[in-house]
């Protein structure tokens, strides 16, 4: 089931090759966390790259969003040599990262402050982002005061507003409930189908990997190696309706994740 | 309001060891030299009140132990996010903080009077360098301690390395300046009072000092109990600047909503 990307011809978003990357810590010990990492992403496309908790799925972003220096691999975004963060990859961090001294909205418009969005646009955009992510009424509430479910919707506000062409999202939906995760879940896609982004996406639930990507990134148990990628990027009725086909494939994932979480107790 | 009631009920306390204090006064266990009674002592105060002398020494005090404090305040709170920032200036300021910080700064009074002279500027100076090295401490840590992923999620916004410092280092770091803050208040004020009553320049420290040498001993319970007022209406005002800085975090708040 090793898939290829769907438009393999076109030009790349995210070009990663030969990226080994180890943390350093206390006592001169190092910590490998990537290891090999070979990965092409389409312009448009979404993957998603599922694995063991600790492999070093959050790791890969951070490179990618230009936050951990590494030094052995090429990492090229649109063309470019990557270097350092930027505002065309958007990121929604697994732990949120809201500014605790920004109401929501004050959040959401520091992107645009930044990109000089003008003020009227800008507050208008806003309005509509908040809205849309079922957080209306909660403007002016500090992050401390919402729970991890609505600061998660916020965080993802926050992101949207600056308009990326990639989005780097680490398990963007892990803190909701079955519910809102998945309308946040049909926002995503009807984002991602009307914009073309192209999309990067960390999570641990097999049927949301399947659910919304078009490729999902299996990877080993740290030093996190890419071991398989799935192609899924077939017709879905939904979720928890996907038909055989999506069954298939989920079961498939499944077993593929269960004997990578039994080897890291082998 | 239960503000205003629960305000008479943290009184009570202190009305209680009132009380006591009068009683033993008036016991006569011990003689009104060595133990004045409080009525006394309120009687000694209302007079300095109305003689206009209480105001003055008041007001000197104060005015040098907030603006030593605050000069501590803007060094004290620039040094330590500036070693936050920089290596070279942690690696030459480190260790003098380490230093500076467990010394008595009281010992340096004689240098300070020395090269300043026996007046308000010594005052200032020592009431400026005592709380300093708390203030540096608790800012380095606030500043070096922000979650590196609000730094990075600004950066992903679009914010300039340059702007880090003023737009998230400053404002995440905030709730520990403020507590470097309020601890190193207490510390301002008794370099200022020990510093009026060695040089006996005047002030609440001054008049204990003269009370001291005359033998006046309502004047030396009046200075205590006026000391403590203005102790206790400096901090107060302190907690509540932090209070209201501090709107956004969940300790401002009496409860946060779910
Ligand atoms: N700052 C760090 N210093 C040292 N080791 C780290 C650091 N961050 C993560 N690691 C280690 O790197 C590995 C990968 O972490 P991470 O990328 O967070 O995994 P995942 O997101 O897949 O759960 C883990 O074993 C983790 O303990
Ligand atoms: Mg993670």
């Amino acid at each position: 089931m090793n898939g290829l990307p769907a438009t393999a011809a076109a030009e790349a978003a995210i070009e990663i090759s030969g990226l080994n990357f180890e943390y350093e810590t206390a006592g001169q010990q190092k910590v490998r966390a990537l290891d090999g990492i070979e990965l092409s992403i389409a312009k448009g496309e979404f993957v998603s790259i599922l694995g063991p908790s600790g492999c070093g799925k959050s790791t890969l972003l951070y490179i990618v969003g230009g936050f951990v220096p590494f030094n052995q691999g090429s990492i090229i975004v649109e063309g470019r040599p990557l270097a350092g963060p930027g505002p065309d990859r958007g990121v929604v961090f697994q732990q949120f990262a809201l500014f605790p001294w920004k109401t929501v909205q004050q959040n959401v418009l520091y992107g645009m402050e930044k990109q000089r969005v003008p003020k009227a646009e800008r507050l208008e955009r806003a309005a509509r982002l908040i809205r849309e992510v079922g957080l209306a009424g909660f403007e002016d509430s500090f992050p401390s005061q919402l729970s991890g479910g609505m600061r998660q919707r916020a965080a993802i506000a926050r992101t949207l507003a600056v308009d990326p062409s990639i989005l780097l999202m680490d398990e963007p939906f892990g803190a909701l409930d079955a519910q809102t995760r998945s309308i946040m879940q049909e926002q995503l896609l009807e984002i991602w189908r009307s914009t073309g982004k192209t999309v990067l996406f960390v999570t641990h639930d097999v049927r949301e990997a399947v659910y919304l990507s078009q490729r999902v990134v299996l990877m080993t148990k740290r030093p996190g190696r890419i071991k398989e990628i799935v192609d899924t990027d077939f017709e879905k009725g939904g979720e928890f309706a996907g038909g055989k086909r999506f069954d298939d494939t989920v079961e498939y994932i499944w077993n593929q994740v269960k004997a990578e979480i039994g080897a890291s107790h082998g | 309001m239960t503000g205003l009631r629960s305000f008479a009920v943290s009184l009570a306390p202190v009305l209680v060891l009132i009380a006591m204090w009068e009683g033993v006064a008036r016991s006569g266990l011990l003689t009104p030299f060595l133990l004045p009674a409080f009525s006394v002592v309120i009687g000694r105060i209302w007079e300095d009140l109305l003689s206009g002398s209480l105001a003055s020494a008041m007001a000197l005090t104060t005015a040098r132990a907030l603006s030593g404090f605050s000069i501590a305040a803007v060094l004290g709170v620039s040094l330590g996010i500036v070693m936050a920032v920089s290596g070279a200036m942690r690696w030459f300021f480190d260790p003098i903080v380490s230093v500076g910080f467990p010394t008595p700064k009281i010992a340096f009074l004689p240098i300070i009077v020395l090269w300043l002279g026996l007046n308000d500027a010594s005052v200032v100076a020592i009431t400026a360098l005592s709380p300093f090295f708390i203030i540096a401490i608790n800012s380095h840590a606030g500043a070096s301690g922000v979650d590196k992923q609000l730094l990075w999620a600004a950066r992903s916004l679009g914010s300039k390395p340059g702007e880090l410092m003023r737009e998230i280092i400053l404002p995440a770091a905030t709730p520990q300046i403020l507590t470097g803050l309020q601890i190193a208040l207490p510390t301002a004020m008794i370099a200022t009072l020990v510093s009026e009553m060695l040089t006996g320049v005047g002030g609440l420290g001054g008049q204990l000092l003269d009370a001291q040498r005359y033998a006046d001993s309502p004047g030396l319970f009046a200075g205590v109990v006026e000391i403590a007022f203005v102790g206790t209406v400096l901090i107060r005002g302190v907690a509540f600047g932090r209070r209201r800085l501090l709107c956004w975090h969940s300790e401002g708040r009496a409860g946060a909503t779910a």
